[in-house]
């Protein structure tokens, strides 16, 4: 190992970690405070009698008051800097290193080639302090590898530069799509962009009205109506009840409606681009390097206008991103998902995937769960089943909801076989194929020696 | 159009087996490293903890019953009392199996996991895959020298081996980190 040098965060920082607890604890006591104070003023200059272990407070006087406010702050610190002086990180040549934990001690290392971005966050309080918290986010995003809580705003700026620089100079070696994509790329103007998809908005809400679970939410809420009606009650009564049920449905309807208003795909120079949004418009670039996994969706409904929808999942995600929808194609036509699927996928694919997506069985060349699955599956086991192709493995499933996701080999991060004791005395076994981004692939009830098979050739395509 | 078979699908040679039948999920030819035996004291002492802990929440109303005045039937309080008794005797009996059941191998191209004695896992995660290694310890494995390696990926998929050797534990991270930077690949 190198030579390390640890260090801690700032001295500070407790304080700031602490804040909301000597919050809390400063109201409650100056509540406390003021209320017996309106009574007598007599506490602020001699100290009550307490009796036990508290007696020692008489005795110190009109001292009585800030000692103990001293000794109240010294405990609710003491934890925190007791964390903190367990937490300490050293930056070496490909790594950063993390020791944390007092009883439960970790050590982490993180590749300094895997960071994804370094963000410096300055909220109200360490601003005050002149303090700032130094965040790293390696490929998922999800989850912060590091994340220095503080540091002296200065010290977290020059860490931040050195340690971009050393990102920049391992990745260069490495000229990986990531590294490709990350790197700011200058907007192209619009006219270099040719649209592929438009959803009419009657299209987006007839989508949104032939969902079963809105159909499903909206029923109970008018059943809820109605019977507040019926027997006297308050229509809002009932409603404000129902409370959950109704901000769940409203926000999840929002959402839909708003991610989905006026979408249009279309390719430029920088990649595929989506616009879409009622209240703004969005617009988001997907590099094409930047796709993990693909999956295509057609809940039960949408089969009277064949729609479907498409959504992706990426690695990481650009400054500024907060809210990325994934979809591609949130609802569209067989026709639009031939013009779509192309721009992501290998051109024959397209109509492996779309036999696939409406067939059951061995069409398309897919493997599907025996017929000791049935018991397990009753509906879907012809459906269960996966296709592996050169470039990616197609798995299927959903016999009302019709699902399909893509995984592209190289883009595997871990597979899982699993087996349940009722699963074994029949010979099924599910496999899970997981990416970056959140992308899942399950092989439901394959054969078990199939799923054994799958596991080891599918590891051996994901390192090529 | 559409029914027609692809040929795209027909490209790959179809999936080789290794004859062992649909009885097990393990590949052929994986000698399992297992975890130390001491981990099975550490598992067993917090198995006791969470036992007494349930015990005595299930003793709660047959005491209250019998005691205070609850008022429930004695087949009703008796029955909770000997179900959960019945259930942490079944777990506690358990502990030995799974901690043998637990099982990780180094490849050449990938990390493998083994766990479960009923519910059975195998997980592999491919070297180049590894975002980073933490290795953990808590209190009694730290007094018992033991420690858990977590092998994390760009996805929310991990590996976790519980129950090695400190020095093993250490050991293991270092190769791990060597080969995931020796095998590296981009996003």
């Amino acid at each position: 190992m190198e030579n390390l040098e640890f260090r801690r965060a700032h001295v500070l920082s407790p304080l700031v970690n602490a804040w909301l607890v000597i919050f809390v604890a400063l109201f409650s006591f100056g509540r406390e405070f003021i209320e017996n104070s309106r009574q007598s003023l007599d506490y602020l200059t001699s100290a009550p009698e307490l009796a036990g272990p508290l007696s020692w407070v008489s005795s110190l006087g009109a001292l009585w008051l800030p000692v103990s406010l001293l000794l109240l702050f010294a405990l609710i610190l003491l934890p925190f800097y007791i964390g903190w002086w367990f937490y300490s990180f050293a930056v070496g040549e490909n790594h950063v290193y993390v020791k944390s934990g007092v009883l439960n001690k970790t050590q982490r290392q993180v590749r300094l080639d895997r960071v994804q971005s370094i963000d410096i966050n300055r909220s109200l309080l360490p601003r005050l302090l002149g303090l700032a918290e130094l965040k790293f986010d390696v490929a998922d995003g999800s989850d912060s590898a590091l994340a220095v809580k503080y540091l002296s705003n200065s010290q977290a700026h020059s860490l931040r530069a050195d340690l971009l620089s050393q990102v920049r100079a391992l990745k260069s070696d490495v000229q990986d799509d990531a590294a490709a994509a990350s790197s700011p790329v200058p907007s192209a103007d619009e006219s270099e962009e040719e649209q592929i998809v438009r959803v009419p908005i009657a299209r987006l809400l007839a989508s949104m009205a032939l969902n079963l679970w809105n159909i499903f939410a909206l029923l109970v809420i008018v059943t809820v109506a109605v019977i507040s009606m019926v027997t006297g009650a308050s229509i809002t009564g009932a409603l404000f009840a129902n409370f959950a049920v109704v901000a769940g449905f409203v926000s999840a309807v929002w959402k839909r409606f708003n991610t989905g208003y006026n979408f249009r795909l279309s390719t430029g120079p920088d990649g595929l681009k989506t616009r879409f949004g009622f209240a703004d418009t969005q617009t988001q670039t997907v590099p094409q390097g930047r796709i993990q996994s693909l999956r295509v969706e057609q809940p039960f409904l949408w089969r009277i206008f064949g729609w479907y929808r498409v959504q992706v999942s990426l690695a990481g995600k650009e400054a500024g991103e907060s809210v990325f929808a994934g979809e591609l194609l949130p609802v569209g036509t067989r026709e639009e998902i031939r013009r779509v699927l192309p721009q992501v996928l290998a051109a024959e694919l397209t109509d492996v995937l779309l036999v696939g997506m409406d067939g059951a069985g061995q069409a398309g060349g897919f493997v599907t769960s025996p017929d000791r699955a049935k018991l397990f599956d009753p509906l879907t086991w012809q459906r269960n089943g996966f296709a592996l192709l050169p470039e990616v493995l197609l798995a299927r499933s959903g016999r009302l909801t019709r699902n399909l996701a893509v995984v592209p080999h190289a883009k595997i991060q871990a597979l899982t076989c699993d087996q349940g004791p009722w699963a074994r005395r029949r010979g099924l076994a599910n496999l899970t194929v997981e990416t970056a981004g959140g992308g899942v692939a399950r092989v439901h009830h394959a054969d078990a020696e199939v799923a054994r098979a799958l596991l080891v050739r599918q590891a051996q395509l994901a390192v090529g | 159009m559409e029914t027609t078979e692809p040929r795209f699908s027909q490209t790959l040679p179809p999936l080789d087996f290794d004859g062992r039948g649909t009885s097990t999920i393990d590949p052929a030819e994986i000698d399992w490293k297992r975890v130390s035996p001491r981990y099975v004291k550490v598992r067993l002492i917090s198995r006791v903890l969470w036992s007494v802990f349930w015990l005595l929440l299930a003793a709660l109303p047959l005491v209250g019953s019998s005691l205070g005045n609850w008022g429930w039937p004695l087949w009703l309080t008796g029955g909770i009392l000997a179900l959960v008794a019945i259930w942490q005797i079944w777990l506690t009996v358990l502990v030995r199996g799974r901690v043998k059941a637990i099982g990780y191998s180094e490849r050449r191209d990938h990390l493998l996991k083994t766990n479960g004695v009923f519910f059975r896992k195998v997980r592999a995660i491919p070297y180049g895959r590894i975002q980073y290694v933490d290795v953990t310890s808590g209190p009694l494995e730290s007094r018992l020298k033991l420690a858990r390696v977590v092998v994390n990926t760009a996805s929310s998929a991990s590996i976790s081996i519980p129950g090695l050797p400190t020095a093993t534990a250490e050991q293991l991270r270092e190769t791990l980190t060597d080969l995931s930077d020796a095998k590296m690949v981009g996003l």
